[in-house]
């Protein structure tokens, strides 16, 4: 078992390797541009398609084994139906299906504004007592989406996931430097990212008023491995920061702030596993622990639960850069660093956050 | 001068008064349904257009005189681009454009569900157009009432807007406004320059500078504009704010509270402003000037306001419940909740002072029957299902209180009504003497009875028993014969999928379901009556509202009560009920078709309907049909 986990690690350090450096040079790339595109162009970089929609059904339509890119211009996507990325395609690790912005963070021409805004509308599904609405449901293996900004559901009284797996067989998605925004009574933010199976790995991501970021969820045999979540910044939850159900103790967990959130980590009620937490900064959140289920919170784990923390920060205060408004443009600014850490402030050398060459940087500076 | 602006503040009196009131009998109206509605379509009501886009255009398009009325039915409206309100149509003070709710607040059968929710996903990169917005508005005297308007994820996005010279008379009534600064931004929810901008009951929360009252050309003030019964919470700017405004602005009934400044004017500007019966509490600034870039910094002792009744100190609590007709409204019982600001213009005992209601028990049979009328008219009682249930989920029918007089009652042992449980006091016959108890304690003659389900089938018991004693009899949902319960049963199971089943075990095996937790049991019938709804999205707007009597005794009534019941058949017994019936059967109701046609042949006068896209609960499905068909069979008698 032990050696199992280790393995996993590694081939997940693989992926992110891979992800960032591999060339894709004979990749499948279709491009998306929601001002400019046209559901009939080809999707090529001059033609681009106008939804991600018709982006995945020429994607799932296919049988060619991958890799396949679908690069996103800036703009505003509008999701009014679920999609579903559902396709026998032969994805690898390395050959991997990867939705991306076509400006990314890392990029110094980069600003807020150029992450493709997602915005659902999805009807959602009634289930006892409330509407669940799934945006974009990934049904396949080796699966990155990245650079990408989601927001919540203006329907009421809905619960709303930005990204769902619900197959329990999958493994391997990688949801890298996305931004998951709510917004208070406007667009009410519940579940960004939940995910059944393995190998779930949330990197540099950041949301900011969301009820529940990240739920690791169940896999196949009852025991979930490869996970991670690092480099992320967590403010404002209104349920927990983490959930994780039949995630195992290889659980990569480090480089997050959690802040101003009711839970900092949520577990199912059987679950008692020992996680590590490492280099992390967790201040001003109401609990610190809690045992839920789908239906209901229990309330605070006691001594049967604890973490192996190492290098965790519990006191300071966490400021994020907020938008501005400047005079002269008449406009709302959002600067590079926005919702970030304020720079010279606790936790903005810590490398969380949407980029990642300052994380690379930061762990060489640790190294020597 | 001062007679005209009199004239004016009567003009102004004057439009309100129609706007709420007129019966505009001859206006062109165009319906507008985001789910079910298409472009193609005329626009009326049975065949409503899909978008905003195009009602603006037919009513840009047409050069009649008004009044014009935009009808938005519930549902979500994308703008992907601004629309634009301008013609040159002689629209007048009675003759106005109204953009509306299908459903209006101050209707009882409002929720918060009701508004239609505009946004706008205008493209951002647009350089032309760096701020963006919803409803650009160029012609004069315009109504905007009842929408509910969030933001877009562009910044500086304006949802309504009226810049332009010499244009007069708006008024934006009965809206809500929920911005966020993050995500879903709304910089101005109303700005307007000119004379007679109203904003009125409606709710701003979260946005930046809530109610502008811009500048016009320079050096004229703007007239009859007025801020009033508004609620103004987590402005990131400003409350109110003027620009030349004149001493006339009306301000008063209006909550502002956390807000950066309260009153934001422009720089220069010295008017001195009255305002009256507001709760002003909880924000950064007090006055402050600004310019198109924002705030410039509090104003000094050269600007003062005359205040009467103004409250400077307290929490304001305000309801997040999204269910709760309060939803953002203070709480009850809180500091102004009296105040009359908010969404409603009638407050609740106006409309309770004219339909009458009474409440009260009669003591028949050895048991108290709660009951509740509503209205003037000749009396209808309202028979509820179950059985075992109360009459709460039923009071859909108190819409018929405006022409009957409209009585429920808790049938024995349940809601607010006493009853022995067991197997003596449980029976069909006692039923039927109840009701038979509570005709003579009310002092009815003959009454016409609406039974819904079991309701139904007591109404077929008592009929029988007592046929003199009934006007005319509804009956929804319910049959004649035991022998349709088997298949009833069996469709209910077929529909019902694996995890609602285990939903529902999980509930029934739960300790609050046992305690008679309240919230459990609803939940449990919620997930119970999925498969007899068409629209399953429907499911939340059936309010149950259970009485903890309800939730302690209906399983063991219903047991005891089918019971007794047994194997039955009333079908030829039912030839002695001479007054007229109306069988009416949802074609997606479990129980099946049989059940209810042969119900309506075994009658001596029946009338029979089958409402199409509707279950069991008809009142919820399809209210518009199933009430239009009982008021035209009600008028007949």
């Amino acid at each position: 078992m032990k050696r199992r986990g280790s393995l996993n690690y590694q081939y997940i350090f693989l992926v992110v390797i891979v992800v960032i450096s591999a060339p894709l040079v004979n990749a499948e790339v279709l491009f998306v541009d929601g001002s400019n595109g046209n559901d009939a162009n080809p999707g090529t970089k001059d033609k681009p398609l106008r939804t991600i929609a018709r982006a995945v059904t020429i994607v799932n339509s296919s049988k060619e084994p991958g890799p396949t890119m679908i690069k996103v211009g800036p703009g505003i996507y509008i999701m009014d139906e679920m999609i579903t990325f559902e396709n026998q395609r032969s994805y690898t690790r390395d050959a991997r299906l990867i939705i991306e912005a076509t400006i990314l963070p890392d990029d110094p021409a980069w600003r807020p504004v150029h992450m493709p805004i997602i915005l659902s509308t999805v009807q959602g599904i009634f289930s006892a007592n409330e509407m669940h609405a799934l945006t974009l449901r990934v049904e396949v293996n080796h699966v990155t989406i990245r650079g990408l900004s989601f927001l919540g559901n203006p329907r009421p009284r809905t619960w709303h996931y930005a990204v769902h797996r619900v197959g329990k067989h999958l493994r391997d998605l990688v949801i890298a430097q996305c931004l998951f925004l709510g917004g208070g009574e406007a667009l009410r933010y519940s579940s960004p990212i939940c995910a059944n199976g393995e190998e779930l790995v949330v990197d540099h991501c950041i949301f900011y008023d969301c009820d529940i970021p990240v739920i690791f969820w169940n896999a196949e045999d009852g025991l979930s491995q490869g996970n991670a979540m690092r480099y992320c910044i967590v403010d404002g939850v209104d349920i927990a920061a983490v959930w994780t159900c039949q995630t195992d103790v290889d659980f990569d967990f480090h480089h997050n702030i959690v802040t101003r959130s009711q839970y900092f980590w949520m577990r199912a009620p059987n679950n008692k596993k020992k996680y590590i937490v490492r280099d992390c900064i967790l201040t001003d959140n109401k609990y610190n622990s809690g045992f839920g289920t789908a239906s209901a919170i229990y309330g605070q784990t006691g001594p049967e639960v604890t973490f192996g923390e190492k290098n965790v920060i519990k006191r300071g205060t966490i400021q994020l850069e907020k938008s501005l408004l400047t005079p002269e443009a008449l406009s709302v600014a959002r600067p590079r660093g926005y919702l970030h850490v304020v720079p010279g402030t606790l936790g903005s050398d810590l490398g969380a956050g949407l980029f990642k060459k300052a994380a690379s940087l930061q762990e060489q500076t640790n190294n020597n | 001068m001062k007679q005209g602006e009199i004239l004016n503040n009567r003009l102004i009196l004057l439009a309100v008064v129609f706007a709420v009131w007129a019966p505009m009998v001859h206006a062109e109206v165009l319906y507008v349904d985001g789910r079910n509605g298409n472009d193609a379509y005329p626009g009326t009501k049975e065949k409503p257009l899909c978008t905003l886009d195009k009602a603006v255009f037919l009513v840009n398009t047409n050069s009649d005189p008004g009044p014009t009325v935009i009808r938005i039915l519930p549902g979500i409206y994308n703008l992907t681009q601004h629309l634009v309100l301008e013609n040159s149509r002689p629209y007048t003070e009675q003759e106005r454009v109204t953009i509306e709710a299908s459903v209006l607040p101050d209707d009882p059968k409002w929720t918060p569900q009701c508004m239609p929710m505009i946004f706008s996903t205008e493209d951002p990169r647009d350089p032309k157009r760096p701020d963006t917005y919803g409803i650009k508005i160029k012609v004069s005297h315009v109504t905007i009432r009842g929408l509910k308007f969030l933001g877009s994820p562009n910044d500086m996005y304006a949802p309504i807007e009226r810049i332009d010279e010499g244009l007069i008379d708006l008024l934006v009534t009965q809206c809500l406004f929920v911005g966020d600064e993050d995500s879903f931004d709304i910089y101005c929810p109303v700005i307007a320059t000119g004379h007679q901008f109203v904003v009125d009951h409606c709710i701003f929360h979260n946005c930046h500078a809530s109610a502008v009252f811009w500048d016009g050309p320079e050096g004229v003030s703007g007239r009859n504009n007025g801020m009033r019964y508004c609620i103004v919470d987590g402005g990131l700017i400003s409350g109110v704010w003027t620009c030349q405004t004149a001493e006339d602005f009306e301000f008063h009934h209006n909550i502002v509270t956390e807000t950066e400044y309260f009153w934001m004017r422009k720089s220069g500007d010295q008017q001195r402003y009255r305002l009256h019966d507001c709760i002003v509490t909880h924000n950064k600034y007090e006055s402050g000037y600004g310019n198109a870039s924002g705030p410039t910094g509090q104003t000094r002792q050269e600007v003062t306001f005359v205040e009467k009744n103004v409250v400077r100190a307290g929490d304001i609590v305000l309801v997040k419940d999204k269910k709760s007709r309060n939803y953002l409204h203070p709480a009850p019982g809180t500091l102004g909740s009296h105040l009359g600001s908010g969404l409603f213009k009638k407050l609740k005992h106006t409309e309770e002072e004219k339909r009458k209601i009474e409440e009260g028990f009669v003591k028949v049979n050895n048991v108290r029957l709660y009951y509740k009328t509503i209205g003037e008219g000749g009396p209808v009682v309202i028979l509820h299902g179950g059985p075992g249930f109360d009459h709460k989920h039923v009071l859909d029918f108190e819409v018929l209180g405006d022409a009957y007089n409209v009585i429920f009652y808790d049938q024995r042992a349940t809601g607010n009504s006493t009853g022995e449980v067991n197997a003596n006091s449980i029976t069909v016959d006692n039923f039927v003497e109840d009701l038979e108890g509570l005709r003579k304690a009310l002092k009815l003659k003959k009454m016409h009875v609406i039974g819904h389900s079991w309701g139904g089938g007591l109404g077929m018991f008592y009929g029988i028993k007592y046929p003199g004693n009934l006007k005319s009899l509804v009956l929804l949902g319910a049959a004649g014969s035991s022998e349709f319960f088997g298949p009833y049963l069996k469709e209910m199971e077929s529909r019902t999928s694996p995890e609602d089943k285990a939903s529902l075990e999980e509930i029934a095996k739960s300790e609050a379901f046992a305690k008679g937790d309240i919230d459990a049991f609803e939940r449990y019938y919620k997930i119970a009556v999925k498969p007899i709804f068409y629209n399953k999205s429907l499911i939340d707007t059936l309010d149950w509202g259970f009485s903890q009597k309800t939730v302690k005794n209906q399983r063991a009534v219903a047991e005891l009560l089918m019971k007794d019941l047994g194997e039955y058949d009333i079908l030829d017994e039912l030839s002695v009920i001479k007054c007229p019936v109306l069988v009416v059967h949802g074609d997606y109701d479990c129980i099946p078709y049989e059940a209810l046609y042969t119900v309506h042949t075994h009658l001596p006068q029946s009338q029979f309907v089958v409402l199409k896209d509707a279950g069991h609960f008809m009142f919820i499905e399809s209210p518009d049909k199933l009430f239009s068909t009982i008021r035209s069979f009600l008028r007949k008698q």
